[in-house]
């Protein structure tokens, strides 16, 4: 399997304190590959880094065969690169569809036109609704974003990013705050995704993890601690000690 | 996707109404010459002509996010061009508009570079210094600019094959009719992709910058477009007053720019031009007869405009057409509707400073959006016709007014700008 994603030794320092420290990666295209760690293990710091919101202090990101790790996040997200944020960060005083339409019309390659044209903007909006259709926004499409429920907006947020149709899609976090029916919900999503679409996924919730990641990867404390099949890494005494604090956690699981 | 389902998301074409409100609009501003004296006309160029500089100011504070007082400097330029234009070169009106438009555009898009990378009021900040900058550049460059004598222009000749226009009248029906379609421009841009791209921006740019838009560019045309569009202004004014001096494009200016477009409503095109009416109505018409108390009586009208408007005149629209739908088919749960327009996006995180956002959350709890848009019925094509964008002047609705020139950014408060008119 190609490599899609190359994180080669990152490291990033915020002052003194190394949030990411050494660390490689690499996800295989088509994969579902899930990035797990205690609070603080410098998931979300290492996220930004791929994304290109921040810059490593060392190291090399290289993303469909090319070195990305001075390419600015705009440009990154042209090349396939889509994330949701840990934050909820839809726009709120725009309508659930415009947010959508934000993504797909620059995926179209239509976002710097200053003249409205409504047929194009139709079908464009088509484009949307069916997005918000898979995302079960049905219906919620004339909304402000501001009127939607916290797991509403984790739904829309996930539209939004499958707007710029990526080739890696990056989830911060897409279950948190949700309620188990909504997070069932997302696990089907995420699962019926076309392999074309890649997925790399931070996520406290393991039942998320360990129902969607084929592959899984540990760090903590900013190192890469151990990375394998969902079954290896469950197994791994040193993940266990680390990112639950006890050797004998097995009800854990 | 049922068709019901895509009903409901999408208006239907503008409504027959919207199209009557434009062309009564239109046809009462063509035929105002020969309805009221010519000292209410010549107010009425001015409200043009400063209702261009609100709208550019609008277009970077109500669509962008971004609070500015520097929009007179473009207009200031575009003023001086356009007077050196006619004194030196042409009296043809649409040769001065050009080089105005053109000079102030590039003077705009030169500075912006720098400005369009601060936010909020670091922002402010800097826009502030550069009018004040240009306003000292009028001051001394006097072999240019004359000074604080300023610059006198003659009159002004539309086209070519025109004669001078003389009457007050005239010189308003010229200022009209490059008002009108710099209007349908510019609210053609807030409704476009691009448009949609600059609330986006407003909203939450770390989300845009996300799907791949480079952000610093898109507002850095969005400025130069502005700058552009006072340019515009400026060359009006020429043609208007036939003087420009250091005064006229002072802070003061620039304040009731900003304070015309708060109290016409963030991000409406027509609430910024009714707001410089009030505006300009207000400080000249009425203040005339106040012994030269028309600031203060301006300084009332803005802090009522805030608490009773937090929308601006243009939120009115929204509030009667709700009313109306209500009226016209009652059904349950949307009975106390009148105050939903304040509600609906009172959870926004810009209420936070200013107990704003809570007050119209608290409206919203009572009259929040059907949740089932089939049973909402008729009720819900008006939402969904106003927020979607495809009807009606703008797309929806900005921030509240204060929060948000205040700036997006950091506890900024309320107090920002053109609290002292």
């Amino acid at each position: 399997m190609t490599r899609l994603l190359e994180v080669a030794n990152v490291t990033r320092r915020f002052g003194e304190l190394r949030a990411v420290d050494e660390v490689t990666l690499s996800v295989a295209e088509g994969a579902r590959h899930a990035l797990i760690g205690p609070n603080g293990a410098g998931k979300s710091t290492l996220f930004n880094v791929v994304a290109g919101a921040l810059r490593p202090t060392a190291g090399q990101v290289h993303f469909a065969g090319r070195e990305v790790t001075r390419l600015p996040e705009w440009r990154r997200a042209r090349l396939g690169l889509a994330r949701t944020f840990q934050h909820s960060s839809v726009l709120l005083h725009c309508t659930v569809v415009e947010n959508v339409l934000v993504s797909v019309q620059r995926e179209a390659g239509v976002a710097a036109r200053m003249l409205p044209a409504p047929r194009r903007r139709r079908a464009l909006v088509d484009r949307c609704l069916e997005l918000l259709d898979t995302v079960g926004l049905a219906g919620r499409g004339h909304l402000r974003a501001a009127a939607l429920s916290h797991g509403e907006r984790r739904q829309l947020e996930l539209a939004v990013a499958l707007g710029a149709r990526p080739r890696l899609l990056l989830l911060d976090e897409p279950a948190a705050g949700m309620s188990p029916a909504e997070t069932a919900r997302l696990t089907e999503l995420v699962r019926g995704l076309p392999r074309e679409v890649t997925v790399l996924l931070i996520e406290h919730d393991l039942d998320v993890v360990f129902g969607l990641a084929d592959r899984v990867t540990v760090l903590h404390l900013g190192r890469h601690l151990a990375t394998g099949t969902p079954q290896q890494v469950r197994a791994d005494p040193a993940v266990r000690e680390a990112y639950l604090g006890a050797r004998d956690a097995t009800e854990l699981f | 996707m049922t068709a019901a389902a895509r009903t409901a998301a999408r208006p239907p074409a503008t409504g027959r109404l919207g199209v009557l409100a434009v062309v009564a609009a239109v046809v009462a501003l063509v035929a105002a010459p020969w309805m009221v004296d010519s000292y209410t006309i010549s107010l009425a160029s001015k409200v043009l002509v400063l209702g261009l500089l609100a709208m550019s100011v609008n277009l970077l504070t109500g669509v962008a996010g971004l609070p500015t007082l520097g929009q007179t400097a473009y207009f200031g330029v575009g003023a001086y061009a356009a007077a050196l234009t006619a004194r030196a070169v042409t009296q043809v009106g649409v040769v001065q508009l050009a080089v105005a438009v053109a000079v102030s555009a590039a003077v705009a898009a030169v500075t912006g570079i720098a400005v369009v990378r601060a936010r909020g009021i670091t922002f402010l900040m800097l826009t502030l210094a550069i009018g004040e900058l240009a306003y000292s550049a009028a001051m001394e460059w006097s072999s240019v600019t004359g000074g604080s004598d300023g610059r006198a222009a003659p009159q002004v000749v539309p086209v070519w094959g025109m004669g001078e226009l003389l009457l007050d009248g005239y010189v308003y029906l010229w200022v009209l009719a490059v008002f009108l379609p710099l209007f349908a421009v510019v609210a053609a841009v807030a409704r476009s992709p691009f448009g949609l791209a600059l609330r986006g921006i407003r909203d939450n740019e770390a989300r845009l910058r996300a799907v791949g838009y480079p952000v610093a560019r898109y507002l850095l045309g969005a400025y130069t477009f502005a700058g552009g569009l006072a340019g515009a202004a400026g060359a009006l004014w020429i043609s208007s007053q036939r003087f420009v001096s250091p005064s006229e494009i002072g802070f003061t200016v620039a304040a009731m720019a900003l304070i015309a477009v708060v109290i016409g409503g963030l991000g409406s095109m027509s609430g910024a031009v009714a707001g410089t009416a009030v505006v300009v109505l207000t400080r000249d018409y009425i203040g005339g007869e106040l012994n030269g108390r028309g600031p203060l009586l301006l300084g009332i009208v803005f802090v009522l405009a805030v608490y009773l408007l937090p929308r601006g005149l243009a939120g009115l629209r929204t509030t009667f057409a709700r009313q109306r739908v209500s009226a016209g088919a009652p059904h349950p749960g949307r009975g106390g509707a009148g105050r939903g327009g304040a509600g609906r996006d009172g959870t926004g995180r810009d209420g936070a400073g200013r107990g704003e956002g809570g007050r119209g959350g608290a409206g919203g709890g009572a009259a929040d959006p059907p949740a089932a848009p089939g049973a909402a019925g008729a009720a819900d094509g008006e939402d969904a016709a106003g927020a979607e964008g495809n009807e009606g002047a703008e797309p929806s609705t900005p921030p509240s007014t204060v929060a948000a020139v205040a700036g997006r950014r950091g506890p900024a408060g309320s107090n920002g700008p053109g609290t002292s008119p």
